[in-house]
Protein backbone atom coordinates (compact mmCIF):
# COMPACT_ATOMS: atom_id res chain seq x y z
CA UNK A 1 0.00 0.00 0.00
CA UNK A 2 1.40 2.87 -0.79
CA UNK A 3 2.19 5.68 2.09
CA UNK A 4 1.39 9.11 1.62
CA UNK A 5 2.99 12.67 3.40
CA UNK A 6 0.81 11.95 6.64
CA UNK A 7 1.63 8.75 7.40
CA UNK A 8 4.68 9.86 9.58
CA UNK A 9 5.22 6.70 11.94
CA UNK A 10 6.91 5.01 8.69
CA UNK A 11 7.92 7.66 6.29
CA UNK A 12 10.84 10.23 6.17
CA UNK A 13 10.41 13.41 7.43
CA UNK A 14 10.13 16.42 5.28
CA UNK A 15 13.03 19.03 5.78
CA UNK A 16 12.46 21.55 9.19
CA UNK A 17 11.45 25.12 8.56
CA UNK A 18 14.55 25.96 9.81
CA UNK A 19 16.49 24.24 7.88
CA UNK A 20 14.80 25.14 5.18
CA UNK A 21 14.70 28.33 6.06
CA UNK A 22 18.76 28.44 6.37
CA UNK A 23 19.40 27.26 3.58
CA UNK A 24 16.82 30.27 1.45
CA UNK A 25 18.87 32.35 3.39
CA UNK A 26 22.45 31.24 1.99
CA UNK A 27 21.39 32.38 -1.24
CA UNK A 28 22.50 35.72 -1.66
CA UNK A 29 24.57 36.07 2.05
CA UNK A 30 27.40 35.99 0.21
CA UNK A 31 29.23 36.98 -3.65
CA UNK A 32 32.32 34.62 -4.71
CA UNK A 33 34.10 34.72 -8.10
CA UNK A 34 33.96 32.37 -10.93
CA UNK A 35 37.75 32.34 -9.58
CA UNK A 36 37.16 30.86 -5.74
CA UNK A 37 33.96 29.27 -6.91
CA UNK A 38 36.67 26.99 -9.23
CA UNK A 39 38.71 26.81 -6.37
CA UNK A 40 36.37 25.20 -4.18
CA UNK A 41 34.95 22.68 -6.46
CA UNK A 42 38.61 21.82 -6.95
CA UNK A 43 39.05 20.99 -3.51
CA UNK A 44 35.97 18.87 -3.26
CA UNK A 45 36.46 16.95 -6.67
CA UNK A 46 37.85 15.00 -8.57
CA UNK A 47 34.15 13.21 -7.82
CA UNK A 48 35.00 10.37 -9.52
CA UNK A 49 38.34 8.70 -11.58
CA UNK A 50 37.35 6.53 -14.60
CA UNK A 51 34.34 5.86 -16.54
CA UNK A 52 31.36 6.00 -14.44
CA UNK A 53 27.96 4.56 -16.25
CA UNK A 54 24.52 3.69 -14.83
CA UNK A 55 21.79 1.57 -15.45
CA UNK A 56 18.28 1.70 -14.23
CA UNK A 57 16.92 -1.89 -13.47
CA UNK A 58 13.07 -1.59 -12.78
CA UNK A 59 11.09 -4.73 -11.43
CA UNK A 60 7.71 -4.78 -10.60
CA UNK A 61 7.76 -1.22 -9.84
CA UNK A 62 10.98 -1.25 -8.12
CA UNK A 63 13.17 0.91 -9.72
CA UNK A 64 17.14 0.12 -8.74
CA UNK A 65 20.12 1.96 -9.74
CA UNK A 66 23.35 0.34 -10.71
CA UNK A 67 26.73 2.14 -11.04
CA UNK A 68 30.00 0.98 -12.48
CA UNK A 69 33.18 2.26 -12.89
CA UNK A 70 36.03 1.43 -15.25
CA UNK A 71 39.77 2.65 -14.54
CA UNK B 1 33.29 24.64 -13.15
CA UNK B 2 34.55 20.94 -14.87
CA UNK B 3 32.77 17.60 -15.88
CA UNK B 4 31.22 15.37 -13.86
CA UNK B 5 29.58 12.10 -13.83
CA UNK B 6 26.34 13.49 -15.85
CA UNK B 7 27.07 17.23 -16.49
CA UNK B 8 28.91 19.70 -17.89
CA UNK B 9 29.16 22.27 -15.34
CA UNK B 10 29.58 26.10 -15.75
CA UNK B 11 29.18 28.87 -12.82
CA UNK B 12 27.20 31.83 -13.37
CA UNK B 13 28.38 34.29 -10.69
CA UNK B 14 25.69 37.28 -11.37
CA UNK B 15 23.18 34.82 -10.18
CA UNK B 16 25.28 32.67 -7.93
CA UNK B 17 24.25 29.66 -9.52
CA UNK B 18 25.77 26.53 -11.10
CA UNK B 19 23.99 25.63 -14.57
CA UNK B 20 24.64 22.27 -15.44
CA UNK B 21 24.15 20.93 -18.88
CA UNK B 22 23.49 17.20 -19.65
CA UNK B 23 26.11 15.70 -21.57
CA UNK B 24 24.62 12.68 -22.84
CA UNK B 25 24.16 12.75 -26.35
CA UNK B 26 21.39 9.84 -26.19
CA UNK B 27 19.71 10.82 -22.76
CA UNK B 28 19.41 12.50 -19.35
CA UNK B 29 21.54 11.75 -16.51
CA UNK B 30 21.99 8.66 -14.41
CA UNK B 31 18.95 7.88 -15.05
CA UNK B 32 18.60 7.80 -18.74
CA UNK B 33 15.14 9.27 -19.53
CA UNK B 34 14.22 12.76 -19.03
CA UNK B 35 11.45 12.64 -17.03
CA UNK B 36 12.68 10.41 -13.97
CA UNK B 37 15.53 12.82 -14.64
CA UNK B 38 13.81 16.10 -13.85
CA UNK B 39 11.50 14.15 -11.11
CA UNK B 40 14.15 12.77 -9.48
CA UNK B 41 15.42 16.95 -9.49
CA UNK B 42 12.19 17.94 -8.33
CA UNK B 43 12.64 15.31 -5.63
CA UNK B 44 15.65 16.85 -4.34
CA UNK B 45 13.77 20.41 -4.51
CA UNK B 46 10.80 19.02 -2.21
CA UNK B 47 13.00 16.48 0.19
CA UNK B 48 16.32 18.40 0.82
CA UNK B 49 15.09 21.98 0.00
CA UNK B 50 17.18 22.43 -3.00
CA UNK B 51 16.10 25.10 -5.48
CA UNK B 52 16.87 23.57 -8.66
CA UNK B 53 15.43 25.07 -11.92
CA UNK B 54 14.74 23.80 -15.10
CA UNK B 55 16.31 26.60 -17.61
CA UNK B 56 16.50 24.77 -21.22
CA UNK B 57 17.17 23.14 -23.68
CA UNK B 58 20.36 23.07 -25.81
CA UNK B 59 21.27 21.63 -29.04
CA UNK B 60 24.10 19.22 -28.76
CA UNK B 61 23.55 17.20 -31.75
CA UNK B 62 21.63 17.50 -34.47
CA UNK B 63 18.56 15.19 -33.80
CA UNK B 64 18.71 15.39 -29.52
CA UNK B 65 18.89 18.63 -27.30
CA UNK B 66 20.48 18.51 -23.52
CA UNK B 67 18.90 19.74 -20.61
CA UNK B 68 20.07 22.82 -19.02
CA UNK B 69 19.40 23.12 -14.90
CA UNK B 70 20.48 25.22 -12.35
CA UNK B 71 20.87 25.57 -8.81
CA UNK B 72 22.39 27.93 -6.23
CA UNK B 73 26.34 27.56 -5.60
CA UNK B 74 27.16 26.57 -2.19
CA UNK B 75 30.04 27.51 -0.29
CA UNK B 76 32.09 24.78 1.47
CA UNK B 77 33.59 21.79 1.66
CA UNK B 78 33.05 18.48 1.21
CA UNK B 79 30.91 16.91 4.29
CA UNK B 80 32.13 14.00 6.45
CA UNK B 81 30.20 10.46 6.54
CA UNK B 82 29.40 11.10 9.91
CA UNK B 83 27.75 14.46 8.63
CA UNK B 84 25.96 12.71 6.01
CA UNK B 85 24.93 9.91 8.32
CA UNK B 86 23.48 12.69 10.99
CA UNK B 87 21.35 14.05 7.98
CA UNK B 88 19.97 11.74 7.13
CA UNK B 89 19.28 9.83 9.95
CA UNK B 90 17.45 13.17 11.28
CA UNK B 91 14.71 12.76 8.46
CA UNK B 92 14.33 9.73 9.13
CA UNK B 93 16.02 7.56 6.62
CA UNK B 94 17.89 4.47 6.96
CA UNK B 95 21.10 2.81 5.29
CA UNK B 96 19.92 1.35 1.96
CA UNK B 97 22.22 -2.06 2.97
CA UNK B 98 22.98 -2.51 -0.25
CA UNK B 99 23.98 0.05 -2.08
CA UNK B 100 26.96 2.12 -0.62
CA UNK B 101 25.94 5.87 -0.64
CA UNK B 102 22.43 5.22 -0.29
CA UNK B 103 19.51 5.41 1.81
CA UNK B 104 16.00 4.13 2.10
CA UNK B 105 12.90 5.28 3.69
CA UNK B 106 12.74 3.10 7.04
CA UNK B 107 9.34 1.36 6.33
CA UNK B 108 7.44 2.37 3.24
CA UNK B 109 10.82 2.02 0.93
CA UNK B 110 9.57 4.40 -1.51
CA UNK B 111 12.48 6.23 -1.83
CA UNK B 112 16.43 5.46 -2.59
CA UNK B 113 18.49 8.12 -2.49
CA UNK B 114 21.37 7.51 -3.92
CA UNK B 115 25.18 8.99 -4.59
CA UNK B 116 24.91 10.21 -0.94
CA UNK B 117 29.20 10.39 -0.99
CA UNK B 118 31.12 13.43 0.65
CA UNK B 119 31.77 14.89 -2.69
CA UNK B 120 27.87 15.46 -3.56
CA UNK B 121 27.06 16.91 -0.55
CA UNK B 122 28.65 19.95 1.16
CA UNK B 123 29.16 21.54 4.62
CA UNK B 124 28.72 25.09 4.18
CA UNK B 125 31.55 27.26 5.23
CA UNK B 126 29.75 29.78 6.84
CA UNK B 127 26.99 28.25 8.96
CA UNK B 128 27.63 24.63 8.86
CA UNK B 129 24.31 23.63 7.51
CA UNK B 130 24.27 20.34 5.22
CA UNK B 131 23.41 20.74 1.71
CA UNK B 132 23.14 18.01 -0.43
CA UNK B 133 23.43 19.35 -4.18
CA UNK B 134 23.68 16.26 -6.62
CA UNK B 135 22.04 13.28 -5.59
CA UNK B 136 19.50 10.72 -7.08
CA UNK B 137 16.25 9.68 -5.90
CA UNK B 138 14.49 6.19 -7.42
CA UNK B 139 11.02 5.65 -6.78
CA UNK B 140 10.44 1.75 -5.47
CA UNK B 141 6.79 2.68 -4.88
CA UNK B 142 5.40 3.80 -8.24
CA UNK B 143 2.64 5.92 -6.39
CA UNK B 144 5.40 8.18 -4.23
CA UNK B 145 4.59 11.62 -4.09
CA UNK B 146 6.62 13.65 -7.00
Amino acid sequence: MAKTNTDRSSSTKAPTPEYVAARKALRGSSHVSSEEAKRQVSQIGPKQSGTVSYSVERRGGVSMLKRSVKP
Amino acid sequence: LGRGNEHDVYFDQASQRVIKVTQSTTGYGAQGDALAYLTSLSRCNRLFADTIRFEGLVRVAPLFDALAISQPFVQGTAASAADIEEYFADLGFVPDGQHAFAWSDPAGRAYLVADARPDNVIREGSTGLICPIDLQILVRDVAAPI
